[in-house]
Parts: structure tokens; C-alpha cells; sequence
């Protein structure tokens, strides 16, 4: 494999073996464990939302009984026991078998177009369920087959008395079971498949019969040399963005019903929901009968931020394990690659910089005394954080300009015409201090005004993937090329810090120029826009956002209406979701209101020599936004 | 060939339905429309697209200007969210000229996307012409140069369809105006999602097969399209990946440019080597047609008893090479799997049409042709 960081491994793995080898177990104890202790992840609807690139049909894959098999052949493996554990915590394995039989069914544009039937709702519906339920049924069934089991070993355990429900779907042996998914599977073909949907009364009988394994089938039982394995039953079914709004809504509701016994999840985007419903998410998590688990959630982002960089540094390790270069010189931890101690300004920079902070002490009357100040908190700070001069000098600048806007009504006050000011050194309105929002401030004023490296470290690396699996390797990858070009020559096995930030930002500026999606070129438009002004303020002496804007924040009223007052916008603000080049942070309370943080995509911070630490927004509004667009008239 | 004795190729027993198909070019095109359409026994009926491409017309205004023909045509208007004005002006403009070339028309709207941004394209298409017949009509000619691969799919399907199902010897046509040049001009935003073809899914979808079939995929390169093609073969998932370049070509080293493209800057998610190549001529759709047929015919009897073998295929390229690929989709039920055209962008203000388009003709169906032709293959019983 060349550089399996260049595109997710997993998507082109489709052996199971090799596919277990690169995947991380850390997500399943992030999203899916917790709901596995509570019990809720089987015996009620799961819905996975996420981004592109989240990991979610990867996480999912882990449910499948294949993968799962091959996980338990080979459970003597070592790199394999942090999965099994997780495994087993979520539900998947218990004693050392599988405990449950997952299989995925995607819901390709197949099941989108029963939506474009002349029939009713009810119908439609009927149809695409029914056709779930019998590749459900012939998935459960083909795997087992595929493990070596007979189908005399396969038994469908009815709930309850459901024997006629049983005669309903095939009888009581598998191979009549599986026959009749088969017949309804092929007579609802013929009805999608048709070039000319037929008319109601010429729809085959066995397409329009009610066909319902899901409201019977309570278990399966496989025996194998006098031992019987109880399985629950689980489908997973991906990519439900496809789906029509109203039929996502309908299906949904349909296997929202508890009577339903197997095990149901449903893996979607956020564009699943419509423009409206996209940016208004959090109505949803209101429902009891359904668990939610979202892969890129809105709330909890710290304690988010943490997980995922676990999660990739775990990634990038077994990435590296799969390239011979580096496994070979036992090099899996990519954070001992990446420097994060930038070497100072040279001489003649640094001097620019110190006569540059001289001049904003004369321009902001700062007092020697008060320098002097300044200076020890800077030199304070910097001691414990391992700051080199230019740093210091930075932060102090920072401090110079916030010194001289907190005592400006002070200097208002002042009597030129006093003969008895001797001196003018008033205390700030608040007090001056120096911390980590002054740090970075300071970091990306030294970026863009002397090309300081700002980007370094595994963190940064993995910060800039806004928690999105496919960003992160995207943008590991040309660090990773770097290295093993590196080591091939018998070169340092580190890269600089110069190295990882130039790499960085090129690589995401050709990401960003790559786009190529629905309305690219309009959201290219959007949100360079946005990067502009939030790198404007930026960049302003006194460093208001600490390090700086990553976000418009829009009041969370006027954003709930945006869907209706602005509907091209709200359709690019989908996709810009959908791929990454924003998130949406709402009801985001500050200044005591709710605001919706429109905030950049790691990809564009990376562009645009933005800070990757979060907060620093732009009061703006709706209109705001439409105006980067050219305007768009107002809806109503 | 222009117009062959009929019973000449009556008596050829083909090895493939179109194998020995009726084919002109060029001029043999021109003359042939002219001798074979100016009949007054013939009612034609021209399925053609009205939109911004410059050879949207060219086959109308020939057909408009015969003295003896009954003619009337559908025009197909496709309607996409995404429009650039620019191109809607030519549009318009394009169907103004083919309302007056033809002025006994009909235009169908066809909705691409849904409200959704779901592909309805085929669906809509196909739809549309359903509900609009061929009425009494003893040839029928789709013209694809103007329409999209989704939209002309299932239009030419459901004629052929109709055709085979009435056995009243209704004559399809399908012409082509071939310029690979203004083709690389014509650049495309791709949807999201690749989809199969309406009418062209092959039974890929279906599950109770039994041992997975081998699939082999065989992608069409075109300029710009490798991010397009990337995504395809995410969905498709092909045991063997076979690309089609075009040699010979108008431009000799087209190919070579094609695979350089694909190839750069990262590599291909499929192994690659120069096996993995096909080679069909740019102008003769039935060089890639006949290819197809043999490797099907070749990977049949080797995968049969492991869940045999199933072809795939997406021709993003030129209309030519993708009617070839129709040809075979046809025949045998393959599926077509695409990315629809979210929105297009003309490059360049250079002459709309260069020097005169190469047109391509292909009979298809009717009186060239007996009955005891290899049938077209069909898994859908309706």
C-alpha cells in the first residue's frame, strides 16, 4: 500500500482481516458504549448521524457479523483485543461469540425513487419496508451461509405466538423463510427496476402483499456440533440521507415502534434533514424512543476535541504499522515525527520585531515602569510555556495595546493644560493579564507577520480534522509522505515545525481548490468570505479574540429563520455542513444570548492562518452571510 | 454504408444484436438522412435535446429542411437547479432555431434533480416519453448529441422496448454529432451520489443471488472526470478495474492524456497496470461495443461456477464511445453507473461548432434486421 493515509484505508479494505488491522476501537467507546451500558442500542431505533469522513458506516462495519467472526477467528492477536473488549462493553460479543447478527443494507437512490411512484404513501411505503425486510432476511440468512452454517442449522425464532405470522413470511424452515424474501425481493424489483412504474391494479401480488419479518422474527438460533447460538437480529441502514424527507420522516416512525424486535439502526448525514432541519438538529434529540449518536455533535465539544485526537493518534499508528518504511524502524507513533519547538526569529527578524514593539510603546504611552510590568508577566508565563523571545515579545505587544485601549477614558479625562502632570501612568479599567488566549494570539500575529510556523504537533494535526476521520488523514497524509521521504534518504526523522506548517496549508489549500460538490464554487465563496473578516479581526493589535474569529455567530432566532427568508443560502449552508467546510455550534450562549456559531472547517483555518482554538466569533447576521453569496433576495 | 439491401443483411447471422448493425458517418450520414428521411410514407418522430449544446440543432435543421417527410419531434428540456444564465440564453436559443426547423414539437420538461437533489432524471425521461408516444410513427430517431447520458439512457430503452414489444417493425435510429473538442469544453459539476442508470441497474442491487458475481468495472476516461471516477469506483467496489481510452482518437495522444490525468496526483484507488486497458475507437461506437461483448463472452464461462461474472459500466466520455456502451447495456442487461450532471460551464467563447461535426448514425431496430437476432437480455419481467 502506498500511503494508505491518502484516502481512508478502511473504504478500500474489503477484506475483513485487513480491514480489523487499520480500525480504531476508540469510537466505539466514545458514542457507542455509554448507550450500550444504558441498553439502548438494540432494543429501540439508533439513529448515527455524522458528517462525511465521521466513521460512521466504518463503526457500523464492526457490527457485522463477518467482521465480527474474523475478529473472534483471530482473537489471539493482540492489536485485536482493544476491539474485542469494546466490542463486547457495546454488546456485540459475549463469551467469545457473537451475540448479535448485524447486516447492512445501504439505501441507495433504489429506495429514494419508490418516492416517485404515482402511488400513495401508503403504498410506497409498504413497498420500500417490505423490500428492507426481505434483504434483511436473505443478508442474516447469506451470512450465515457464508460462515459454513446449513440452512437445517438456521432457525428463525418467532416472537411470542406468531406462527401465522410465521406461514406469512415463508414457514417455519429457513429455506422456505429465505425463498419467499427472495420472490418479494424480485417482485418489488420488477416494480423499481420497470422503466415505467406499473399502475396500481398490474403491481405483482407478491410485491403488494404485506410482507413483515420484523414484527415476528425475535431471534435466530445457529447450531453447530450440538451447540445453539442465540443471535439478535440487526439491521443497519446506511446512507438514509438519500431518502425523500417525507419518507425518511415515515421510516423513521415505522421502526421507531418498540413491538419491533430486531435491533434497528439508522446511519445518516446531516443533509438528510433538509436545508431547515439540518441547521435546526437539535429538535430531535427530544424523542425517548429513539437513540441518538452523533459522531460530530454540537454539544460537549471539549470533552469531543479529546476524544478524537485519541481516536486518531490510535488511527495513525495502525496506518503507520501497514507502511513497510516505518514499521520496519518500529516508527507507529506519529507525534514522535512532529516537532512542536519552533526555532526563534532569525537575528534580523527578531530586531525588526523588538524596534517594531518599541515604536507601539511610544504610540500607546506605555510607561518604562509599566513595561517593566508587563514584561514580568510575560517572561512568567512564557517560563513555564517554554517561549522563545519572540513570543515574548509578541504576547508584550498584545498587553501594550490592551494597556493603552483599557485606560484610554483615563487619558481623556486628563488636563493638558495641567502644569502639574509630571507623568500619566494610570491603572488599566481591568486588570492586564497574560494567558494562553494572549499566547496564541501572539502565535498567529508572529504567523502572518513574520512566518513563524504556527501549525506543529500531532494536536494541531488533529485539531485541524474538526473531528472528522477522512480530514484528519487527508491532511496526515502529506506529512506522512514527507517523513517517508525522509527516512528513505536517511534524513532526521522528525519534521520541523517550518516543515509541518508549510505542508499544512498547502495541503488545505489544495483540498479547499479540490472541492468538488454541489454548489462548490458558492460555498468556496461563503466561506472565504468568512475567513477574511474573521482574519481581519484577527489580526488586530490587542488580539480581542484571544487568538482570534474561526465564526460568524448569528443570533439563534434569526438563524431558525433562515431555511424560509433565505433558501438559496440555507441550500449552500447544507452542503458547506455536509462537507465539512463549516459546523454549526447553536444555541451557543454568550453576552446572555443564543447564538448559532457558523465556525470553519479545520481545512479553511489551515488556508487561511486562523487559530485552531475555538470560541472567537463575529456578531453578524443572516444577511451578513447572503451578501458574501452577491445577496440574495429576501424570500419573503 | 448509407443504406444497405435489406435482405442482404437479413440473411447475416450476427454473433451480437448489433454487431452488424447499420452505421454511417459523415457523409454517408448526410446523404443517407436525405434519401432514406425525404419519403413521403414516412411518419419520423426526432427525440432530441434543446439545450446549450451548439450541435443540438444540426440533426433537426436537416431533418426540417426535407421536402416530402411527416415529421414532428419531442423536444427534451433539461431542467436543473443549478443553471448558469449564459448557457440558459443558448438554450433558449437553441430551441427557438429547433421550433422552427420542426415546427410540429412537442418540448418535455424533464426534472433532473428533485426538490431533494435526488436524481430523477431517467425516471422523469422516461415518464415523459411514455406518456407522449411514438403515436403512428415508422421511424423513430433519438438524437443524443444534446442530451445527458441519464436522460437518453432510458429514453432510447424504452423505444427499443416498445419497438421489440410491437414487433410492427418500427425502425429506431440514433444519430450523434461527434466533436470530441467542444466535448473537453463542456465541464461538469458531478452530483453527490453515483446511481445506476434508470432502467440500467443490471440486478446489481439484487441480493438473493447467490455467490457474489466478479464484477468487472469498466470506466470511460474523460477530461476533468477522475474525481467523478474515483467516487463511481467507491460505490461500485469492482474486483478488476478495465479503464477505456480512446485510440484511435482525433487527437492521437488523447489517451495517453487521459491516463496521465487519472494517474496524477495521487494514485488510483485500483491496481493499474497495461492490461488494465482497453482500447475503442473514439468514432466507431460498435468497436466498443463488440470489445464489451467479448469480454463478457470470454469471463462468462471462466466465473461460472463462483457466481459469474458481471461488467459494469460508466461511460463519462464521448457520446460516441457511450452509445457503444448502450449497445451493450442493452444487449445484455448491464448496469450503468454514473454521477449526474449537477451543472455544467462552457469554457472559452471560442466558435461555438469548429469545423462541421462528425455525424454518426446507428440503425438500431427495423427493416435492415430479421427476428432470429441474439434477443436483448432482460431481469425484469415487466
Amino acid at each position: 500500500m502506498a500511503n494508505p493515509f491518502e484516502k481512508r484505508a478502511t473504504e478500500y479494505l474489503r477484506d475483513d482481516e485487513a480491514f480489523l488491522t487499520v480500525v480504531s476501537p476508540e469510537p466505539l467507546s466514545t458514542f457507542f458504549e455509554k448507550q450500550a451500558r444504558e441498553d439502548k442500542l438494540f432494543d429501540r431505533l439508533v439513529m448515527i448521524i455524522g458528517t462525511p469522513g465521521s466513521g460512521k458506516t466504518t463503526m457500523a462495519r464492526l457490527f457485522q457479523y463477518p467482521t465480527i467472526r474474523t475478529l473472534l477467528r483471530n482473537e489471539s492477536l493482540e492489536s485485536h483485543r482493544p476491539l474485542i473488549a469494546s466490542l463486547s462493553e457495546c454488546g456485540a460479543i459475549a463469551d467469545g461469540h457473537p451475540s448479535l447478527i448485524g447486516a447492512r443494507i445501504p439505501l441507495e437512490s433504489e429506495y429514494r425513487e419508490f418516492w416517485e411512484f404515482p402511488y400513495s404513501d401508503d403504498l410506497k411505503l409498504g413497498l420500500m419496508t417490505a423490500l428492507i425486510q426481505a434483504r434483511a432476511v436473505l443478508g442474516w440468512i447469506n451470512d450465515l451461509r457464508d460462515a459454513g452454517y446449513e440452512m437445517s442449522d438456521i432457525k428463525f425464532v418467532p416472537r411470542g405466538n406468531a406462527d401465522a405470522a410465521s406461514d406469512a413470511i415463508g414457514g417455519a424452515r429457513t429455506e422456505d423463510i429465505r425463498a419467499k424474501a427472495a420472490e418479494i425481493e424480485l417482485a418489488i424489483y420488477n416494480v423499481s427496476a420497470a422503466l415505467v412504474p406499473p399502475e396500481v391494479e398490474s403491481i405483482p401480488s407478491a410485491a403488494a402483499t404485506a410482507y413483515r419479518p420484523f414484527d415476528v422474527i425475535e431471534q435466530i438460533t445457529v447450531k453447530r456440533d450440538n451447540t445453539v447460538l442465540a443471535l439478535r437480529p440487526l439491521i443497519i441502514l446506511d446512507d438514509a440521507h438519500t431518502l425523500h424527507q417525507t419518507q425518511f420522516d415515515l421510516m423513521r416512525r415505522w421502526l421507531a415502534r418498540r413491538e419491533l424486535r430486531v435491533g434497528r439502526w439508522v446511519i445518516t448525514r446531516f443533509d438528510a434533514l433538509t436545508p431547515r432541519q439540518v441547521l435546526l438538529s437539535p429538535g430531535l434529540s427530544g424523542d425517548r424512543e429513539i437513540t441518538y449518536i452523533r459522531m460530530q455533535g454540537d454539544s460537549g465539544r471539549a470533552g469531543e476535541r479529546t476524544a478524537f485526537r485519541k481516536m486518531a493518534k490510535d488511527i495513525s499508528s495502525r496506518y503507520l504499522r501497514r507502511m513497510d518504511t516505518f514499521s520496519r524502524r518500529g516508527l507507529t507513533d506519529l507525534r514522535s515525527m512532529l516537532a512542536t519547538n519552533s526555532d526563534p526569529l532569525p537575528a534580523g527578524k527578531l530586531e525588526q520585531l523588538r524596534k517594531h514593539v518599541d515604536s507601539v510603546q511610544r504610540r500607546t504611552g506605555v510607561s518604562a515602569a509599566r513595561r517593566r510590568e508587563l514584561e514580568g508577566l510575560v517572561a512568567k508565563y512564557w517560563s513555564k510555556n517554554g517561549g522563545n523571545p519572540d513570543l515574548q515579545l509578541a504576547s508584550l505587544e498584545i498587553l501594550m495595546e490592551r494597556y493603552q485601549r483599557r485606560t484610554r477614558s483615563r487619558a481623556g479625562e486628563l488636563d493638558i493644560f495641567d502644569d502639574g502632570i509630571t507623568s500619566f501612568d494610570p491603572e488599566p479599567s481591568k486588570p492586564i493579564s497574560m494567558d494562553a488566549g494572549v499566547a496564541d494570539g501572539a502565535r498567529v500575529h508572529l504567523l502572518h507577520s513574520y512566518d513563524r510556523p504556527y501549525y506543529s504537533g500531532i494536536d494541531a494535526l488533529c485539531d485541524a480534522g474538526s473531528e472528522n476521520a477522512e480530514q484528519f488523514l487527508l491532511l496526515a497524509s502529506v506529512l506522512v509522505g514527507q517523513l517517508e521521504t525522509k527516512l528513505i534518504r536517511g534524513r532526521d526523522l522528525t519534521l520541523t515545525t517550518k516543515e509541518q506548517d508549510r505542508l499544512l496549508r498547502e495541503r488545505a489549500t489544495d483540498l479547499v481548490r479540490d472541492w468538488d460538490f454541489p454548489h462548490a464554487r458558492k460555498v468556496r465563496t461563503l466561506v472565504d468570505g468568512i475567513a477574511e473578516q474573521c482574519l481581519r479581526k484577527s489580526l488586530e493589535p490587542n488580539a480581542p479574540l484571544k487568538g482570534g474569529a474561526i465564526a460568524f455567530g448569528i443570533l439563534q432566532s434569526e438563524f431558525e429563520a433562515l431555511p424560509s427568508s433565505h433558501p438559496e443560502l440555507a441550500q449552500v449552508l447544507q452542503f458547506a455542513v455536509a462537507y465539512n467546510a463549516i459546523g454549526l455550534v447553536q444555541d451557543y450562549g454568550t453576552k446572555n444570548q443564543k447564538w448559532c456559531l457558523v465556525e470553519l472547517g479545520g481545512a479553511l483555518l489551515l488556508k487561511h492562518g486562523l487559530t485552531l482554538s475555538r470560541g472567537g466569533f463575529l456578531e453578524r447576521s443572516v444577511d451578513d452571510l447572503a451578501e458574501l453569496l452577491g445577496g440574495e433576495p429576501d424570500a419573503a | 454504408m448509407i443504406w444497405p439491401n435489406c435482405s442482404a443483411v437479413s440473411q447475416m447471422q450476427p454473433e451480437y444484436r448489433w454487431d452488424l448493425a447499420v452505421t454511417n458517418r459523415k457523409e454517408n450520414s448526410r446523404k443517407f438522412i436525405s434519401e432514406y428521411f425525404n419519403d413521403a410514407e414516412r411518419q419520423v418522430l426526432l427525440i432530441a435535446g434543446a439545450g446549450f449544446d451548439p450541435r443540438a440543432t444540426i440533426l433537426a435543421e436537416q431533418l426540417g429542411s426535407l421536402e416530402f417527410l411527416q415529421l414532428r419531434a419531442a423536444f427534451i428540456k433539461e431542467t436543473r437547479s443549478e443553471s448558469d444564465a449564459r448557457l440558459q440564453q443558448l438554450a433558449s436559443e437553441n430551441l427557438a432555431t429547433l421550433a422552427e426547423a420542426i415546427p410540429n414539437h412537442e418540448i418535455l420538461a424533464v426534472d433532473i434533480f428533485g426538490a431533494d437533489n435526488s436524481v430523477t432524471a431517467g425516471r422523469s425521461a422516461a415518464r415523459a416519453l411514455h406518456k407522449f408516444g411514438l403515436g403512428d410513427a415508422t421511424d423513430v430517431i433519438v438524437d443524443i448529441s444534446a442530451l445527458s447520458v441519464g436522460v437518453s439512457f432510458p429514453m432510447i430503452r424504452w423505444v427499443l422496448d416498445t419497438a421489440i414489444a410491437s414487433d410492427n417493425g418500427l425502425n429506431v435510429h440514433i444519430f450523434v454529432s461527434h466533436e470530441p473538442e467542444l466535448d473537453s469544453r463542456i465541464r461538469s459539476v458531478p452530483a453527490e451520489t453515483p446511481v445506476a442508470v434508470h432502467g440500467f441497474d443490471g440486478g446489481m442491487s439484487l441480493s438473493a443471488q447467490g455467490p457474489k458475481a466478479a464484477r468487472l468495472w469498466m470506466p470511460q476516461l474523460a477530461t476533468g472526470r477522475t474525481g467523478a471516477l474515483r467516487r463511481i469506483h467507491d460505490k461500485v467496489t469492482p474486483d478488476e478495474v478495465c479503464v477505456i481510452l480512446p485510440f484511435p482518437a482525433a487527437q492521437t495522444r488523447h489517451g495517453d492524456s487521459l491516463l496521465e490525468e487519472l494517474l496524477e496526483p495521487d494514485d488510483v484507488p485500483w491496481d493499474m497496470d497495461s492490461r488494465s486497458i482497453v482500447y475503442a475507437d473514439e468514432a466507431d461506437p460498435l468497436d466498443l461495443y463488440r470489445t464489451i461483448m467479448r469480454l463478457h463472452a470470454l469471463r462468462e464461462p471462466v466465473f461460472a461456477e463462483t457466481g459469474g461474472s458481471q461488467l459494469i459500466l460508466s461511460p463519462v466520455g464521448s457520446k460516441v464511445m457511450a452509445l457503444g456502451a448502450l449497445l451493450a447495456a442493452l444487449e445484455l442487461d448491464l448496469p450503468v453507473i454514473y454521477l449526474e450532471d449537477f451543472s455544467y460551464e462552457l469554457l472559452d467563447d471560442g466558435d461555438s461548432v469548429g469545423p462541421a461535426p462528425d455525424l454518426m448514425h446507428v440503425w438500431l431496430e427495423g427493416d435492415p434486421y430479421t427476428s432470429n437476432r441474439p434477443s436483448v437480455k432482460r431481469k425484469a419481467a415487466l
